[in-house]
């Protein structure tokens, strides 16, 4: 491994990060919290401009970069940026300790919405705007955006993308990593900006317009009240942000081909098409299955599909107690947050483009089995796919699957029931935020034991990285020079 | 000696020249007859047209007559039964050249049974002397005794050499078991004595374990005493031979094979080594695979261009130790001049291998000499003798035997110990004495000592 070029890079990223704390202290200023509020910004601000400062000062006389470089970058810029996004947390004393603050702040940036407070409403507004900023700076990743600013570090950006951009495959807007990069970044940020102004349309105070925006935009999902949206009594808000977590659940490629090539049926993709069935499916099940809990449709129609927009896209925004649910709507919802959103958008989860495969390839062992000498291409989005893309999604799986129960075991420990540790762990895994039980809308992680949060941290960024980066970081052999 | 060749493609015309040289009766059989007439002209030999498996051809060419039959014909098949049929109708000593790897798990029987005395393979010839290359990076030779318990290796004295200015009873007491068997100064050769003081351009035979060898080899310029890590360009059968070789030598290995199934196969048999499906000709591949850190590259696609690209390639990128294979024994002079470091050419290997068999059986046909190796062609050999119960050099210390001038008991066989003997130490008999000396002609052990 080439370490001086990855200290290189992590410092670049370093400073970019201290720089994206700025607008914390703006906000800070700009409500006039003194000191108390700027400070806890501070020491962060200092400790990652002048770190990275010091890591990119020279630059490595060998720019070689390759896959592994790009896991070890993206590994240890987001364990980092968890640290250095939990410092404020506890500087100000808003969470004092140490692992509340790291999962909080990891939280924010794999865009999970779990979150240890019970009252955010008590926070400082630069407290509250810094936790939900790390959404928006989580979705799109925080390296794709220093891809899009930073001066070209070298050719080879490409691995890091990679490696940060969920999805079974990798595709590029523009030929050029850097545009890809720029346009992800441009589309991603108006539609946020569209978002905050629906939403102040509809009579949200800016402030908190942008703070749900950013959390819808990230797919993040952390509530500013203790009840999360449902404090903003008002269905248009409702129906707005609900959209606004189903528009960032999709690949956002579809939205650049639309605008951009003009391109008719961008739409008929075929992921998008399983995207909108899932959602679909799901929503006429627990319409069915909830029809005797509810007196009025309208209300029912709205809390149904904002919960499931919500946990679909694995943003976690809640109106409602969705706990009063029966247990088979519980089992959907459980079956969406597996699912999540589309590949290449702001939302976790397996993604609906892997779903569709091994449904596809599950109907098609079938087929097989009643001629097995015929030869059965795997078909998704109207092409073959090759075997080495059926062998990596599958092996994704069985990797997920092995961690999912490595969570679970650890949160079984101290977890009082199946349910919670079941749902804390896919909760966290697919980075929705809130599940049931104990952890359920209406409570916070912060029962837990101080090692479940640390694992359950583990496995927010292992979601939102799409588990490799970090498996790479433990393995001896990345470290090796040859 | 009459000597029979079966095949004349590159290592039949080499060793038809060689052996010509040598005074040899030299006849070689071969289909082709225009090629035939080729190395015929090449060389003082004579020819029979057609296959070499055939019992009339065989006739023909006076196989039931000669001394040594070898068979090199590019066809393992053919090899093998035209070296069975040349012993069955009397050939004394038959050779044959076998590159399939399976037919070399069943040496033994091809040997003991069917009378083969000799089966070469050039890949693992090859795979042979690359590990060589690879544990004494210094060496400029090596060679093996005693059934390879014993190593002497040739290096130069260079400027930076920690024992110069030294003595050799001073080097002889730091370094435990090493002896200086011989020194090639110009145009010189002798067997150095307590008060030899090494110079730079002087090439010493050492011989002793072979990691106090390499202890010995290592200068201040290879700190590192023998690579730790080796990129081998191509999945070929030399990697096969050489992987586990690596491995035993505690080398990691990596390997870049271009075809998938091939390298596939190999990870499986392999499970120790990395293989990489990747094209190892190209740079971004060979870089993306870490090929500047590496402390050894060994290239062995079967294109001798490529090789060599990857050499210099390798070479410029700071590779300590690189190695290519090359076939065409006619581009050899190209290379030296292009400064590649290290060269395997399998056909060269074997044919001087055979070479050196066949010197061996000329020196050894009559006296009692169990081995014979050549160390500065025509002016120094080593010699290994088996020692008879009545013989004159036995139950008395070496100090006060009569021994000739010039010349060295390198080392005493005693059933499973390797003896470096002192003045005090006694030959019995059943040992095998391994001697080096300028003199021709040592017939019998008895030869060592000074006529009365």
């Amino acid at each position: 491994m080439n370490r001086a070029m990855v200290r290189f890079v992590i410092g670049r990223i370093l400073f970019i990060t201290g720089l994206l704390m700025l607008p914390s202290v703006a906000v800070a200023l700009y409500y006039r919290e003194g000191w108390a509020g700027v400070w806890p910004f501070l020491i962060p601000i200092a400790i990652a401009l002048l770190l990275g400062t010091a890591l990119s000062f020279r630059r490595p006389k060998n720019p070689d970069f390759f896959m592994r470089e790009g896991l070890v970058v993206v590994g240890i810029t987001w364990l980092s940026l968890s640290f250095l996004g939990s410092l404020p947390f506890v500087i100000s004393r808003s969470i004092p300790s140490m692992v509340d603050a790291f999962f909080e702040a990891a939280s924010g940036f794999t865009t999970t919405g779990a979150s240890v407070l019970s009252a955010p409403q008590a926070l400082l507004h630069s407290q509250l705007f810094w936790r939900s900023f790390t959404h928006l700076i989580g979705g799109m990743g925080i390296l794709v955006f220093a891809l899009a600013v930073m001066p070209r570090i070298q050719s080879d950006d490409v691995f890091i993308m990679k490696a940060e951009v969920p999805g079974p495959v990798f595709g590029k807007l523009q030929s050029r990593v850097r545009g890809t990069a720029r346009v992800l970044y441009i589309m991603y940020l108006a539609m946020t900006a569209i978002l905050t102004l629906l939403l102040v349309l509809g009579g949200m105070p800016l402030f908190d317009s942008l703070l749900h925006a950013f959390g819808t935009a990230g797919t993040g999902g952390f509530g500013i009240q203790a009840n999360s949206v449902a404090y903003y009594a008002n269905p248009y808000i409702h129906y707005v942000i609900a959209f606004g977590m189903l528009a960032f659940g999709v690949n956002f490629n579809l939205y650049y081909a639309l605008l951009y090539r003009r391109m008719k049926g961008a739409f008929k993709s075929e992921e998008f098409r399983w995207y909108i069935g899932f959602v679909a499916g799901a929503l006429v099940l627990i319409l069915l299955n909830t029809r005797n809990l509810y007196e009025s449709f309208s209300q029912q129609l709205r809390e149904v599909f904002f919960t499931i927009s919500s946990i679909m896209t694995t943003t976690g925004f809640t109106i409602n107690n969705y706990e009063s649910w029966p247990l088979f709507s519980h089992v959907i919802l459980l079956g969406l947050m597996m699912i999540g959103g589309m590949a290449g958008s702001t939302a976790g989860g397996l993604k609906v483009s892997r779903v569709a495969l091994y449904i596809k390839s599950s109907f098609q062992e079938f087929r097989g089995s009643l001629n097995p000498n015929r030869r059965l291409p795997l078909r998704f989005e109207g092409k073959a796919t090759g075997n080495e893309l059926k062998t990596k999604v599958f092996q994704y799986l069985a990797i997920y699957i092995l961690l999912y129960v490595a969570f679970l075991s650890v949160v079984a420990a101290d977890a009082g029931d199946f349910m919670t540790s079941f749902s804390a762990v896919a909760a966290t895994f697919n980075n929705i935020g809130p599940g049931f039980g104990a952890v359920g809308p209406s409570r916070s992680y912060q029962e837990l034991s101080d090692l479940s949060k640390v694992a359950l941290s583990f496995a927010m960024i292992m979601g939102r990285l799409e588990i490799i980066p970090i498996i790479a970081l433990l393995s001896p052999r990345t470290w090796r020079r040859t | 000696m009459d000597i029979v060749i079966c095949g004349a493609g590159k290592v039949g015309e080499v060793l038809s020249r060689d052996l010509s040289r040598e005074n040899h009766g030299v006849v070689i059989i071969e289909k082709n007859e225009k090629r035939l007439n080729q190395v015929i002209e090449l060389a003082d030999v004579s020819g029979v047209v057609g296959s070499g498996s055939l019992l009339d051809i065989q006739r023909q060419a006076g196989v039931d007559l000669c001394d040594i039959f070898i068979a090199v014909t590019p066809d393992d098949e053919t090899n093998i039964i035209a070296a069975i049929t040349a012993r069955k109708i009397g050939a004394r000593h038959v050779i044959a050249r076998v590159r399939n790897p399976e037919y070399s798990l069943q040496m033994d029987f091809l040997r003991e049974s069917l009378g083969i005395t000799m089966l070469i393979n050039p890949d693992l010839e090859a795979a042979r002397e690359i590990e060589r290359m690879l544990t004494f990076p210094a060496a400029l030779g090596v060679e093996t005794f005693g059934h390879g318990r014993i190593v002497m290796v040739e290096t130069e004295v260079h400027e930076d050499c920690p024992y110069l200015g030294k003595s050799l009873k001073e080097i002889g007491r730091q370094n435990g078991h090493i002896l200086i068997a011989m020194v090639e100064r110009g145009e010189q050769l002798f067997i150095p004595l307590g008060d030899y003081v090494p110079t730079v351009g002087d090439r010493m035979f050492v011989t002793g374990r072979p990691s106090e060898i390499r202890e010995f080899c290592a200068t201040d310029r290879d700190p590192e005493r023998h690579p730790k890590t080796v990129l081998i360009i191509a999945g070929s059968r030399v990697t096969r031979y050489l992987l586990p070789r690596l491995s035993r030598n505690k080398m990691r290995a990596k390997v870049i094979e271009k075809d998938e199934n091939i390298a596939d196969q190999l990870a499986a048999e392999f499970p120790d080594v990395e293989v990489v499906a990747a094209d190892g000709t190209d740079q971004a591949v060979l870089r993306e695979e870490r090929l500047p850190n590496y402390d050894a590259v060994v290239a062995l696609t079967g294109i001798d261009e490529e090789n060599m690209l990857i050499s210099l390639y390798a070479a410029q990128e700071g590779v300590k130790k690189t190695i290519t294979k090359v076939n065409r024994t006619s581009l050899l002079n190209v290379i030296y001049n292009a400064g590649l470091q290290a060269i395997v050419t399998p056909n060269a290997l074997v044919a001087d291998q055979i070479i050196r068999f066949i010197r061996s059986m000329e020196n050894t046909d009559g006296s009692n000499v169990e081995a014979f190796f050549r160390l500065a062609p025509g002016r120094a050999e080593a010699l290994q003798f088996k020692v008879a119960v009545d013989s004159p050099v036995c139950n008395e210390p070496l100090h006060s035997l009569p021994l000739k001038k010039g010349l060295l008991v390198l080392c005493v066989l005693r059933g499973a110990d390797i003896i470096f003997p002192e003045g005090g130490d006694t030959i019995l008999p059943g040992d095998d004495v391994i001697v080096v000396t300028t003199h021709p002609n040592f017939q019998d052990i008895s030869d060592i000592l000074e006529k009365k």
